[in-house]
């Protein structure tokens, strides 16, 4: 644990603006919350105009507190519009394909609407980092579609009336259709687990094994051997053929 | 290397949480992810993967309107579902969906009929599939667990239903398979496709 991160528990509202932990917020979001009229009408409308989410998820919190359902929903509705290009950012960074991107907007939504009408100390953070907070929720949802995605079955193969070979897959987008920009990240998407992360790392510069014992490689951080790391790259490699074959390698973002 | 975080997350509870959102700020701050990997490799894999994540997220571009509109549509979906008291049922929540019990019918491969049945109880809540729960939550923007609570009953509700008769008659409860096979509204396929299933 970072020692920043072992705070002083302090009494529930005290100081830190409600919050029951020695958070540190932003020092603008900060000021904007303590800038925020105490309650009634001109919090409805200072919230309106607020523009850290941060600042907003403590007004709503205030609003429902004090049994403004109505006026908390408004400010709900703000909170919406003014994060839906963030959560839009974040969500297409965790997955490449349509029904993935808005399966993980809905699951991050689920949790954010649940937890920012929660005060209880677990979900205060909320108030604190609102991004991050976004971040992980959308990466908590990616990891639970890919275990889904895991029981699912292989694709179909088998000969068809000439003879020649046929396989399900064949049937899926063109890799040859997707835009450079976002070829790379359309081909770790095809990989799962340490398979990817391996070859994230092998993208970032890391080595697959060293003398000094000191440095960090692939093995160490992934914690497996080097012959595991071994295969982890040649899974990737030939699930990465269409791609490797294709421009991948051209693009400049991946080393031989 | 400074591995401290620019703005601590919170600590204690759930030290894997505080960690990520710590890591977060730190790769906000610019910093590379090595100090991190060496002193939680019991994290390894969930750093590495919001790494990955924020480093695409950082060399995207801005998402565009399109995209931005089906985030918000979501949002609205999600909100309108959240705000719903938790014995909410189905019609009244696909209402709040912007939807009708027909459309969530032929969104999942049912008739009407059948998820009315579902809806008042005819059809006990015990007997639904995991996997039509899942859906139908998918489509309202809800979760599973909460669809399931709304769906949650020991006996038929009637109450508001229409009879032609001089008196209400006994509704007792059936299977969702029984549901099924007597409907006289499903397709064949979808009829095959649920009985198969089940």
């Amino acid at each position: 644990m970072p020692e920043q991160m072992e705070t002083v528990p302090a009494p529930p509202a005290s100081g830190g603006l409600g919050l029951t932990r020695d958070y540190r917020r932003r020092p603008a979001v900060e000021a904007e919350i303590r800038a925020l009229p105490a309650a009634g009408p001109a919090l409805v409308a200072a919230l309106q105009t607020a523009t850290a989410p941060e600042t907003l998820v403590h007004g709503i919190r205030r609003l429902l507190a004090a049994g403004q359902r109505a006026a908390a929903d408004r400010a709900l509705e703000a909170l919406l519009e003014r994060i839906s290009p963030l959560v839009a950012s974040i969500a297409w960074s965790q997955a490449v394909v349509a029904d993935d991107r808005e399966d993980i907007v809905q699951a991050t939504f689920i949790q954010l609407w649940r937890e920012v009408a929660d005060p209880t100390p677990q979900h205060e953070f909320w108030e604190v980092h609102f991004n991050h907070m976004v971040r992980l929720a959308c990466a908590d949802a990616a990891e639970r579609l890919r275990q889904a995605r895991r029981h699912e079955r292989p694709f179909y193969t088998g000969t068809n009336d000439d003879g020649d070979g046929w396989s399900e897959e064949s049937t899926l987008a063109d890799p040859q259709q997707i835009e450079s920009t976002v070829l790379v990240n359309e081909a770790l998407a095809q990989l799962d687990g340490n398979v990817r992360r391996a070859f994230y790392l092998k993208m970032q510069g890391y080595k697959e094994k060293s003398k000094d014992q000191d440095e960090l490689t692939i093995s160490s951080i992934l914690g497996v051997s080097d012959r595991s790391v071994r295969n982890y790259l040649r899974a990737a490699e030939q699930a990465l053929s269409h791609w490797w074959n294709r421009g991948l390698l051209e693009s400049g973002q991946v080393q031989a | 290397m400074n591995i401290q975080p620019t703005n601590p997350g919170p600590v204690g509870a759930d030290d894997n949480h505080a960690i990520r959102i710590a890591f977060l700020a730190a790769l906000e701050a610019g910093e590379r992810p090595e100090a991190w990997l060496r002193r939680y490799p019991q994290h390894a894999p969930a750093l590495i993967d919001l790494a990955q994540a924020y480093g695409v997220e950082a060399a995207a571009p801005a998402p565009r309107a399109a995209d931005i509109m089906t985030v918000t549509a979501i949002g609205r979906r999600t909100l309108a579902q959240a705000g719903a008291p938790a014995t909410l049922g189905l019609a009244a929540r696909a209402t709040r969906a912007g939807l009708t019990l027909r459309d969530l019918a032929a969104r999942v491969h049912l008739s009407s009929d059948i998820l009315h049945k579902v809806d008042r109880c005819i059809v006990r809540p015990d007997t639904v599939p995991v996997r039509l729960v899942e859906q139908l939550a998918g489509l309202l923007g809800c979760t599973a667990e909460t669809l399931r609570v709304s769906l949650a009953g020991t006996a038929p509700r009637t109450v508001g239903a229409m009879y032609h008769a001089a008196q209400a008659p006994q509704v007792g409860q059936q299977t969702f398979a029984e549901a099924v096979r007597t409907s006289r509204m499903i397709s064949a396929d979808d009829r095959k496709q649920w009985l198969t299933a089940e």
